[in-house]
C-alpha cells in the first residue's frame, strides 16, 4: 500500500489553504512513506494520514485566521494564482452563526443529533455487518473466476466429487486455467507444550496458487509431492498458528513438526484466516486414480480460463462426465457436472437473503429518525417565525433564510453523523465477541473505509431528507406570513405537512413491527421443533483417535473403554459415541435398498443420512429404541470380507420407507450400490432431526461404531450435576488413556443447540431493537403533532372551559386528531407490510407471510402506543385552568 | 513590547527547531523535530499555520528547492531563522529567565 489515500489527498487540495496545500502534500507524502516503512500496518499509516490532513484542514486556519487574498508578499507563488479561492473561510462564517443558533435551544438540538445518531449508527452497524458477510468479495484473487464444482446424482442432486473423477477432469478439462481439489483433514500436533488439536485440508497443489494465495514464508506444495504414493512428509501451517504456537519465528520454515503421526518439513506458512478460518495445517491431497469412485470427498474449485463463460464450462463439464459414465458404469452413469460460482456457495442465498431485508429494515428506521428530526424542525421554524419574519422584513433573502436552515441542518447531520459512527464503532467490535463463530465472516466486520464512506453518503443523504423539506418550506414563503403573533390553525400548510410525516412516521414502523413480530413467531416455531431427543445435562467433546497409533479394531476398542472410564466417573449417567456429532452443520448421505427389491439403477436407491455410533449413543440422548436391540458392546466387528452381515439400526422413518406395514426386524438392505455390503436391520429408532434444527429429518441408517470406526468422534455424556463440572475429569481419563489426544469443541449439548439457530436469533434481535427504536421515533412524532395542535388551540380551549365543557370532553376533542392519524398510519402500513411480507417468505421458518398475530400485535403495539403519546399533552391542556388558558394572549 | 512581538510558545518551539535543524529544516523536519525532541504532535497544518505566521513578521525566510520523486514530484520549502527571529527568540528567553529568577518550583509537581 505504498500510496497514499487520495480520498484524503482530495480533500486537502479542495480544501487546505492553497498558499500551502503542495507544501503539506509533499512533505505528507514523503513521512507517509516512513511510516509504511517502519511499522509495517498500512492501516497504522493510513490513519496517521487521515490524522494529519484533517488537521491540517482545520489547523492551519484555527492558527492563522482569515488571510486576505492579497495580504501576503510572497512572489514565489505568484505562479499558483490559477487556483481557485478557498470557499472555507466564507462557509466558516455560516457555520459558526448555526452553532450559535444550535446552542441556544439545546435540547432540540440534543434530541435531533440523538436521533439522527440513532439512524445513523444503526445503519452504519448493520452495513458493515452485511458488507463483511454478504457484499464483500470473498479474499481471493479475480473471485468472479472461480468457480465450485460438483458432481450431480442421476437425481439431479448435488454431490461431492471422488479422487478419480477429480483426476480425469484435471486431465481432460479445457474450459478451466486450472481446477484444484481439497478437503476435511486435521492432525494433532505434539511437541512443546501440551498436544494440540488441530482442523486442517488436504489439498491439492494446484490450491493455493489457483486461488492467488502466495505462502508469507516458504512455498506451496509441488506436483511431485501430491503424486499418490509421494513419500515426502510435507506440511503448511496458517499464519495464526505460526504466530500463536511458534511466537511469529522467521527460521520456522524447513523445521521439523512432530504430529501424531510423526514428524513432517514444514515447507511454507500461508495467511489463511481470512478465507479458511479454523484450519491450521495443510497437507497434500494425494489424489489416487485407483481409488473407489463410489466414495465421493472432494469438494472442488476451478478458475476460468479467460473468455470462457459459465455455459461453456458447463457444456464442456457435462461432455467429460457422460465419457466419464461410459468408462465407469456402475459408478459414473447418468452422474452429471453443476457450476456455481463460488461465491454462491460460500455464502448462500439465505444469508445474502438475511443481509438485504436487514438493510431494508434498517433503512427504514433511518427514514424514520429523518422524518422525525424533519419534524422537529418544522416545530422551530414555527417557533421561530417571529424571529424569521422579522429578518425577512429587514432584507434577508428566502434563499438567505432557506440556506441559514439548511446549514444549521448539515451540522445537525454532521454532529449525529459523528456520533452515529462512533456509537458504531464501539458496537460492531461488540457484535463482532457477542456473535462469534454464529454467522460465518462475522468476525471480520469492522469500520473500514468502505463502512465509513457509505455512513458519510447516509448521513449526507440524511441531511439532504430532513433538511430540505423544512428548508424549501421556508423558501417558498410559508413562513413569510406578517408579523402576526398567537393563534396558528393547526390544518395550516405546515400543520398539514406535520401530518403526513406523522402518518408516514406510523406506517414506517408498522412495517418494521410486522417484520419484526414475523421473525419473532418463525424463531419460536424453530424454539417448538420436536427434536426427538433430549438434551439437557449432556456433555460433548471431539476426539481425534490417530489411525497410526490405532487401526479400525483399536480404534473401536480405545471407545469402548473410553466410554466405560467416563462412565464411572461421579456424576455421569450415561455415555454414547457418534462419528459426526448432531447439528454438526454436514451429515454423511448415501444410498440403500431392500435386497429383496434391489433396483437396476442406483438412481432408484433411497436416499439417506447415516452416521456410526455406540450403543450407548442412544441412551445417552434418551432417543427410544421402538423396536428390536442395539449392538452388544462387547462383540468384534462384523467380518463384512467374509460375507458376514453387521447388524444396523435404522429409524422409524426409513424403516416406513423401505418396509412400510411390515416389521422392519431382521429384514436386510444393500448399501451404497448395486452388489455392495448387505446389513441386516437389528433394531428400529425414534425418527431425530439433528442436522439442523430448521431442516426436516431424512430417513437415517446407523451403523455400529465397531464396523465403521471414523478417527474423528464426538462423545456425548449425560451427567446428574452440572456438565461443565465433569470437564476436568472428562480431561484427565482421556490423558490417562492416551497422554497425546487432546479433546476439543467441548460444548453443552444446549450451547451447540443455540448456535445452530444462531442466525435466525441474531436477526431477530437485532429486529427487535430496531422495533423498539421505531416505535419511540412514532411516539415522538405523534406526541409532537398533538401538542402543537394543542398549543395552537389553547385560547379555544380556554374559552369553552369557561363556557363549561367538561375536561374529558376537551380530551377526547384533542385526541381526535391524534387518533385519527393514527388509524391512517396504520392501515397504510399494514396494507404496506402485506405487501412487503411476501418478499421474507424464504427467511421464515413455518410461519405465514401475513400471520394473524403477527399484523395484529403490531397494529395494536403501534396504536396503543399512539394514543398514549397523544393523550399526554391533550389531558395536560384539559387540565388547564381556563383563566390561564385565555391569559396566554 | 506590542503583541506582535511576543513569541507564543509554540512560536518559540519551531523556531529553536529550525536552529536545531539548520540547513534541513523543511516541513517533515520540523514537524518531526517537534514530536521527536520536544514531544509535541502536531499536524503539518498548525506547523504551516505557523511558519508563514513567523515569515510574515519577518523572523524566517522560505525558499523551495527541486522537486523530488519520493514527494510526488513536489518541492521542499527549507525554512531558516531571520536575525529578527533570532533577536525576538533570545529576547524571549530572557523575559523567561529573568522572570524564572529566585522561583523555585518542586520538580515533582512539574513531573505529576
Amino acid at each position: 500500500m505504498r500510496r497514499p489515500p487520495r480520498l484524503a489527498d482530495w480533500l486537502l487540495t479542495r480544501f487546505a489553504s492553497r498558499y500551502v496545500r503542495q507544501d503539506v502534500l509533499g512533505d505528507l507524502h514523503e513521512e507517509y512513506l516512513c511510516h509504511v516503512i517502519r511499522e509495517r500496518s498500512a492501516l497504522g499509516a493510513r490513519l496517521w494520514y487521515w490524522r494529519q490532513v484533517l488537521g491540517t484542514v482545520v489547523g492551519y486556519h484555527a492558527i492563522r485566521g482569515p488571510v486576505a487574498e492579497d495580504g501576503l508578499v510572497r512572489s514565489r507563488r505568484t505562479n499558483q494564482q490559477w487556483e481557485t479561492p478557498l470557499p472555507l473561510e466564507s462557509m466558516l462564517s455560516d457555520v459558526r452563526f448555526g452553532m450559535r443558533q444550535l446552542s441556544r435551544n439545546p435540547g432540540f438540538s440534543l434530541l435531533a443529533v440523538l436521533t439522527l445518531a440513532l439512524g445513523i449508527s444503526a445503519s452504519t452497524v448493520v452495513f458493515s455487518v452485511v458488507n463483511a458477510v454478504v457484499l464483500r468479495p470473498l479474499p481471493f484473487e479475480d473471485v468472479d473466476e472461480l468457480v465450485s464444482i460438483r458432481e450431480t446424482t442421476p437425481r439431479g442432486d448435488r454431490f461431492s466429487v471422488s479422487e478419480p473423477t477429480f483426476l480425469d477432469w484435471s486431465a481432460t478439462q479445457q474450459s478451466f486455467a486450472d481446477i484444484a481439489g481439497f478437503t476435511g483433514g486435521g492432525a494433532t500436533l505434539i511437541g512443546d507444550g501440551a498436544p494440540e488439536s488441530l482442523a486442517g485440508l488436504r489439498i491439492s497443489h494446484s490450491f493455493f496458487p489457483l486461488l492467488g494465495i502466495a505462502p508469507i514464508m516458504g512455498r506451496s506444495f509441488s506436483p511431485d509431492e501430491d503424486l499418490p504414493g509421494a513419500q515426502a512428509r510435507v506440511v503448511m501451517i496458517s499464519e495464526g498458528l505460526w504466530r500463536r504456537r511458534f511466537g511469529g519465528s522467521t527460521d520456522i520454515v524447513g523445521t521439523n513438526l512432530v504430529f501424531d503421526d510423526g514428524g513432517y518439513t514444514l515447507i511454507g506458512v500461508v495467511a489463511t484466516e481470512t478465507a479458511f478460518p479454523g484450519n491450521d495445517v495443510f497437507v497434500p491431497l494425494r489424489a489416487d486414480p485407483e481409488s473407489d469412485r463410489s466414495n465421493h470427498e472432494l469438494e472442488i474449485i476451478g478458475r476460468l480460463a479467460s473468455g470462457v463463460s459459465m455455459t461453456g464450462a458447463t457444456a464442456d463439464m457435462q461432455r467429460i462426465a457422460a465419457i466419464i459414465g461410459e468408462a465407469h458404469p456402475a459408478t459414473n452413469a447418468d452422474w452429471g457436472v453443476q457450476l456455481l460460482s463460488l461465491t454462491e456457495t460460500r455464502i448462500g442465498p439465505t444469508l445474502s437473503r438475511l443481509g438485504y431485508f436487514l438493510l431494508a429494515a434498517v433503512g427504514l428506521l433511518l427514514l424514520m429518525a429523518c422524518v422525525s428530526v424533519s419534524n422537529l424542525l418544522i416545530a422551530r421554524a414555527t417557533a421561530r417565525q417571529q424571529e424569521i419574519g422579522i429578518r425577512a422584513a429587514l432584507g434577508a433573502g428566502r434563499t438567505r433564510i432557506g440556506r441559514q436552515l439548511l446549514t444549521e441542518s448539515s451540522l445537525l447531520g454532521l454532529f449525529g453523523g459523528v456520533l452515529g459512527v462512533a456509537v458504531a464503532a464501539w458496537a460492531v467490535p461488540l457484535l463482532r465477541t457477542v456473535g462469534a463463530n454464529t454467522v460465518p465472516r462475522l468476525e471480520t466486520a469492522s469500520i473500514d473505509a468502505t463502512v465509513l464512506l457509505v455512513s458519510l453518503l447516509v448521513s449526507f443523504a440524511a441531511v439532504v431528507l430532513f433538511g430540505l423539506v423544512p428548508s424549501l418550506h421556508v423558501a417558498r414563503g410559508r413562513l413569510f406570513s406578517p408579523l402576526r403573533t398567537g393563534a396558528v390553525s393547526p390544518s395550516s400548510g405546515r400543520g398539514r405537512l406535520r401530518d403526513t410525516l406523522v402518518v408516514a412516521q406510523i406506517a414506517l414502523s408498522v412495517l418494521v413491527l410486522v417484520g419484526t413480530g414475523l421473525m419473532v413467531r418463525s424463531f419460536v416455531q424453530l424454539q417448538r421443533v420436536e427434536l426427538g431427543l433430549s438434551h439437557d445435562d449432556v456433555l460433548t467433546f471431539g476426539l481425534v483417535i490417530p489411525p497410526s497409533s490405532y487401526d479400525g479394531e483399536a480404534r473401536g476398542d480405545f471407545v469402548h473403554a473410553l466410554e466405560d472410564s467416563i462412565a464411572r466417573l461421579p456424576g455421569v449417567e450415561l455415555v454414547g459415541t457418534t462419528m459426526v456429532r448432531p447439528f454438526a452443520g454436514f451429515r454423511p448421505s448415501n444410498f440403500v435398498a431392500p435386497t429383496d427389491r434391489v433396483p437396476d439403477r442406483v438412481e432408484d436407491f433411497t436416499p439417506i443420512s447415516w452416521g456410526a455410533v455406540t450403543p450407548g449413543y442412544f441412551a445417552a440422548l434418551d432417543i427410544r429404541l421402538q423396536k428390536g436391540v442395539v449392538w452388544d458392546p462387547l462383540a468384534p466387528a462384523a467380518n463384512m470380507e467374509e460375507g458376514e452381515q453387521p447388524g444396523i439400526v435404522i429409524d422409524r422413518l426409513l424403516a416406513d420407507q423401505l418396509w412400510p406395514g411390515q416389521d422392519a426386524i431382521g429384514q436386510s438392505l444393500v448399501w451404497n450400490q448395486i452388489g455392495g455390503t448387505t446389513a441386516r436391520v437389528i433394531g428400529v429408532v425414534a425418527t431425530v432431526r439433528d442436522e439442523a434444527v430448521a431442516v426436516d429429518a431424512r430417513p437415517r441408517l446407523y451403523w455400529h461404531y465397531r464396523d465403521m470406526p471414523w478417527v474423528r468422534v464426538s462423545v456425548m455424556v449425560r451427567t446428574s450435576v452440572g456438565p461443565e463440572t465433569t470437564v476436568p475429569a472428562i480431561r484427565e481419563v482421556v490423558g490417562g488413556l492416551d497422554s497425546n489426544m487432546p479433546i476439543f469443541d467441548v460444548s453443552t449439548f444446549d450451547a451447540m443447540l443455540a448456535d445452530n439457530v444462531a442466525v435466525p436469533r441474531f436477526t431477530m434481535q437485532v429486529l427487535a431493537g430496531f422495533a423498539m427504536a421505531a416505535l419511540l421515533l412514532a411516539a415522538m412524532g405523534i406526541y409532537g403533532v398533538t401538542a402543537f395542535g394543542v398549543q395552537c388551540r389553547t385560547h379555544e380551549i380556554g374559552i369553552r372551559m369557561a363556557l363549561g365543557a367538561r375536561s374529558g370532553q376537551m380530551v377526547r376533542m384533542l385526541l381526535t386528531r391524534g387518533v385519527s392519524l393514527t388509524i391512517l398510519g396504520l392501515i397504510l402500513g399494514t396494507a404496506g407490510a402485506a405487501v412487503l411480507a411476501q418478499l421474507v417468505e424464504t427467511l421464515l421458518y413455518e410461519t405465514a407471510t401475513i400471520d394473524a398475530v403477527a399484523f395484529a400485535g403490531a397494529a395494536v403495539m403501534m396504536g396503543s402506543v399512539a394514543v398514549i403519546a397523544s393523550w399526554i399533552p391533550a389531558r395536560r391542556a384539559a387540565r388547564v385552568d381556563p383563566k390561564t388558558a385565555l391569559a396566554s394572549e | 513590547m506590542g503583541k506582535g512581538a511576543h513569541l507564543g510558545e509554540f512560536e518559540q518551539l519551531v523556531l529553536l527547531a529550525l536552529l536545531r535543524l539548520g540547513d534541513d529544516a523543511y516541513g517533515m523536519s520540523v514537524r518531526r523535530e517537534l514530536q521527536d525532541t520536544a514531544g509535541r504532535e502536531v499536524t503539518f497544518g498548525t506547523v504551516y499555520g505557523t511558519l508563514d505566521r513567523l515569515e510574515e513578521k519577518g523572523y524566517v525566510s522560505s525558499l523551495s528547492a527541486d522537486p523530488e520523486p519520493v514527494r510526488g514530484g513536489r518541492s521542499r520549502r527549507y525554512f531558516q531563522i531571520e536575525p529578527a527571529g533570532e533577536v525576538a527568540l533570545s529576547r524571549a528567553r530572557d523575559m523567561m529567565d529573568r522572570m524564572w529568577d529566585g522561583v523555585r518550583v518542586a520538580r515533582r509537581a512539574r513531573g505529576a
